[in-house]
């Protein structure tokens, strides 16, 4: 399959009052075709600033230093104008609160006809029909009624599929949806999964999904990628990794699902402004040694698709 | 971020140091009281920076003393307007139902008319002077900042830890005082400092036209008002009253925009 | 120990052409002490709603609620006052469940003072405080902080220490996990259960999260549309539902298990 985003050696990191504080240390991934990776962590992990470095959607306060390549180009060397036919059009962007990022004085139809007309040169008519043909795809069992009402008049899910639609009109090749199922039940979740599932089978394009719900990443992603303290430290396919998870961090942290008996991890994420020179997670984990107090563990490739950074497997 | 704090800073130490200066204006300018016949009309000199009026009273300093009581005034009204304004826009804003409704209606009213057409209608009722001119623009001032509480008050009453308070057993009045209005209160501060501003103009216009303070007591507008007199024969008149009231006006308005900017800050996203 | 008869809340809207929405249906169930009873269903479903009766924070339009076998429905004054230390709650947004402009001491105290179990700044003050932070595990150092420079976990335990002060008998925990990673949602539920243990006190467990709710619970009532359509043990309920929403919402369940 051919790589549609390489990210090499990305950091991210942020002035703030208290000091710089690194967001994201020397990343390196890479996304193929049509294929739907999860990016895993806690909060505070770097996995937001992540998703949105890849698109330069970061505050003024923000420094990226590496490459993304996408489809060849370098998108920290882009151009404004290079820039904006790729945001929204090739690259879309869902962010995590739905229901504030929609105008709540033009109707439904009018913000998803807008977005299309950006992306795509139609008339007003094809415009119209582009909107209610996203609709369906996205699960909407009436567009036409969906597109005249408000966005006040929809519920949750309903204004996180509408965003969807808009964030999907230009038929992106890659989709980055940051937090799709924060807060939601069961059954709006269950919604949320069938859509992405729809559209990647219709438009063919990949997915970058960033999570902390174990549940929802395993149920739709074919790759995992799990991030700590800013870094990644293990990447595999999903089945592997669940079944067999070798970073004793993705060990703690599906055990302490409800489901797989509720154990506790404990202590909280090291400071990122001053970051430790050894292992990040060393005083939380429970395989530590005396190595790990000392050296800092690179990715290690475990087997052909597996990497994990870990000094247990060196 | 940081470029902001340094303009607040600079603002409010140039304010500190003119506000300063009016203060002590009267022993500072002493001599602008005195009437000098034969030095009337003068252009601007050594011995007078801008010249000196009708009646030979020093303009420079004279312009000080003025200012000196329209802030004085502008900063008993906008408190009175404050604390008016708090006690109606929490109570109506937390209570709610028939005080609501009430309020609302003595809101619009009041708002139907025109600021400073109110406060003449008000003085030319109860007669020139200081005492009616800060009755008048109290009056008028304090739905600014009832409108804005009230509504800042409806939106924080249900939020979880207001609530939480409640649940744990305050009583309303605890509620509001401890927990609604020092939230409330905080962004109003910006809108305070532009208000002073706002206020000092009115006083001077209103003293402009004879309905505010009278002669021969120092303000801005009564100055202006003389000078118009003089105007082709000593145009430096206007001039310096003129120019520390812009001076001062924009000092306020430039401080409030800045503190507003500072307390509530909009994120720049976008690095392009 | 606690009762809920027939409670409904219908919201009213509009002069002209009136609109009504009834949140909260007829509602009946029990709870009985040291006993956690889930209330699972979707979002909308009225259980905030509910959760705000329980509390007496929002007023019930019909029903009747009983605590101790006393009629709670519209107490005023002192019993009401009484009834607040009995039934306490835990919000879901960590975020917004604590005033960001106090420090974490004088959260806790506030609830101390107005309670009047101790006097403002005095050393008993100190003294229960210190014990309360150590209960939640949370250090000294926490409680010099602000709400927004403390983690979502730490909020919830702030949360936690502020309504065990009042040791009530019943807490209304309104999907305290929602918002949280994890492994801090681990955190937070053993949590949880340990002070349950310790202090007795019975537990009325809202979420959408069926995982948490089969960990946590011993009974388990189902809403839809602000009615009650199913309700028994958790083993009960999730082995052989009865009602076609149950069967729906477990479905989902198994689904991605």
């Amino acid at each position: 399959m051919e790589k549609l985003l390489e990210i090499k050696n990305l950091c991210t990191h942020f002035d703030s009052r208290n000091g710089c504080v690194n967001a994201v240390c020397n990343v390196n991934m890479d996304i193929h075709r049509r294929q739907i990776i999860g990016l895993i962590g806690e909060t505070g992990c770097g996995k937001s600033v992540l998703g949105q470095s890849v698109l330069k959607l970061l505050p003024k306060n923000a420094c990226i230093t590496g490459k993304i390549l996408f489809e060849g180009k370098d998108i920290l060397k882009m151009s404004v104008k290079e820039l904006r036919a790729v945001r929204g059009h090739k690259i879309a962007f869902i962010c995590q609160n739905p229901a504030e990022a929609l105008n709540p004085l033009m109707k439904n139809g009018t913000q998803i006809m807008e977005s299309v007309r950006i992306n795509q040169a139609l008339s007003k008519k094809e415009c119209r029909e582009t909107s209610i043909d996203l609709l369906n795809i996205l699960g909407f069992s009436e567009p036409k009624a969906i597109m005249h009402k408000y966005p006040n008049e929809l519920s949750g899910g309903m204004k996180q599929r509408v965003l969807a639609a808009m964030g999907m009109s230009g038929y992106p090749s890659l989709l980055i949806a940051d937090e799709p199922t924060k807060g939601l039940d069961a059954i709006k979740r269950r919604q949320v999964i069938a859509m992405i599932r729809k559209f990647t089978e219709t438009t063919g394009c990949a997915v970058l999904i960033i999570t902390h719900d174990l549940k929802f990443a395993s149920a739709i992603c074919d790759t995992i990628a799990v991030m700590y303290a800013g870094e990644i430290v293990e990447t595999g396919d999903m089945e592997t990794l669940f079944n067999d998870p070798k970073h004793p961090y993705l060990m703690a942290l599906i055990k302490s699902q409800p489901c797989k008996g509720l154990n506790v991890l404990n202590g909280t994420v090291c400071s990122l402004i001053d970051l430790p020179s050894n292992c990040r997670f060393f005083d939380r984990c429970s395989y530590a040694t005396g190595v790990c107090k000392d050296q800092h563990p690179d990715l290690l490739t475990l087997n052909e698709a597996h990497r994990v950074r870990c000094l247990k497997y060196v | 971020m940081k470029n902001n704090k340094h303009i607040i800073i600079a603002l409010t130490v140039l304010t500190a140091i003119l506000l300063l200066f009016v203060i002590i204006s009267p022993y500072l300018f002493s001599a602008s009281y005195d009437l000098d016949m034969k030095n009337a009309l003068q252009a601007p000199n050594s011995a007078h920076l801008f010249g000196s009026d009708n009646l030979g009273r020093d303009l420079f300093g004279r312009s000080f003393i003025g200012l000196r009581l329209s802030l004085a005034l502008a900063l008993v009204i906008q408190i009175t307007c404050l604390f008016v304004g708090a006690i109606f826009g929490a109570i109506s804003g937390y209570y709610g139902g028939v005080i609501d409704k009430v309020y609302i209606m003595i809101q619009d009213v009041v708002m139907s008319f025109p600021s400073l057409i109110a406060s003449l209608c008000l003085i030319a009722m109860l007669g020139p002077g200081i005492h009616t001119l800060t009755i008048a623009l109290s009056c008028t001032g304090w739905v600014t900042y009832a409108r804005l509480i009230r509504s800042e008050v409806v939106s924080l009453k249900e939020l979880d830890y207001i609530q939480g308070a409640r649940a744990i057993g305050a009583s309303s009045g605890y509620v509001l005082f401890r927990h609604i209005l020092p939230n409330v209160l905080r962004p109003l501060i910006p809108l305070f400092t532009l208000m002073i501003g706002h206020t000092v103009l009115a006083i001077s216009g209103l003293g402009f036209l004879g309905f505010g303070v009278q002669p021969p007591t120092a303000e801005i507008g009564l100055m202006i008002k003389d000078g118009l007199t003089y105007i082709t024969r000593a145009p430096w008149m206007i001039l310096a009253p003129g120019l520390l009231l812009c001076l001062y006006v924009w000092l306020f308005n430039a401080l409030g925009d800045e503190l507003q900017e500072w307390l509530n800050p909009k994120k720049d996203y976008l690095q392009i | 120990m606690f009762e809920v008869r027939n409670l409904s809340k219908v919201y009213n809207s509009g002069v002209i052409h009136k609109a009504s929405l009834k949140a909260v249906d007829d509602v009946t169930f029990s709870v009985d002490r040291g006993e956690t009873v889930g209330i699972i269903g979707e979002s909308g479903c009225g259980k905030t709603s509910l959760a705000k009766m329980v509390l007496k924070l929002l007023n019930s339009s019909s029903g009747s609620m009983y605590l101790n076998g006393e009629d709670v429905s519209s107490i005023r004054g002192e019993k009401l006052k009484s009834y607040r230390r009995k039934v306490q709650i835990i919000f879901q947004n960590p975020e917004s469940s604590i005033n960001p402009h106090m420090k974490i001491y004088d959260c806790i105290a506030e609830v101390l003072r107005i309670n009047k179990l101790a006097s403002r700044k005095s050393e008993d003050e100190k003294a229960l405080i210190n014990q309360l932070i150590s209960m939640v595990g949370l250090q000294q150092e926490h409680l010099n902080r602000y709400s927004w420079e403390l983690s979502g976990g730490q909020i919830q335990r702030v949360a936690l220490s502020r309504v065990l002060a009042l040791k009530p008998e019943l807490l209304v925990a309104d999907e305290p996990t929602s918002m949280l990673d994890v492994s801090v949602q681990a955190q937070v539920l053993t949590l949880l259960r340990s002070m349950q243990r310790e202090q007795g006190f019975a537990m009325l467990f809202i979420s959408h999260d069926l995982d948490v709710v089969r960990v946590m619970c011993d009974r388990v009532v189902v809403m839809f549309m602000g009615k009650i359509v199913e309700s028994g043990t958790v083993d009960q309920v999730f082995s052989h539902p009865c009602h076609n929403y149950t069967k729906s919402l477990l479905e989902e369940y198994e689904c991605l298990r």
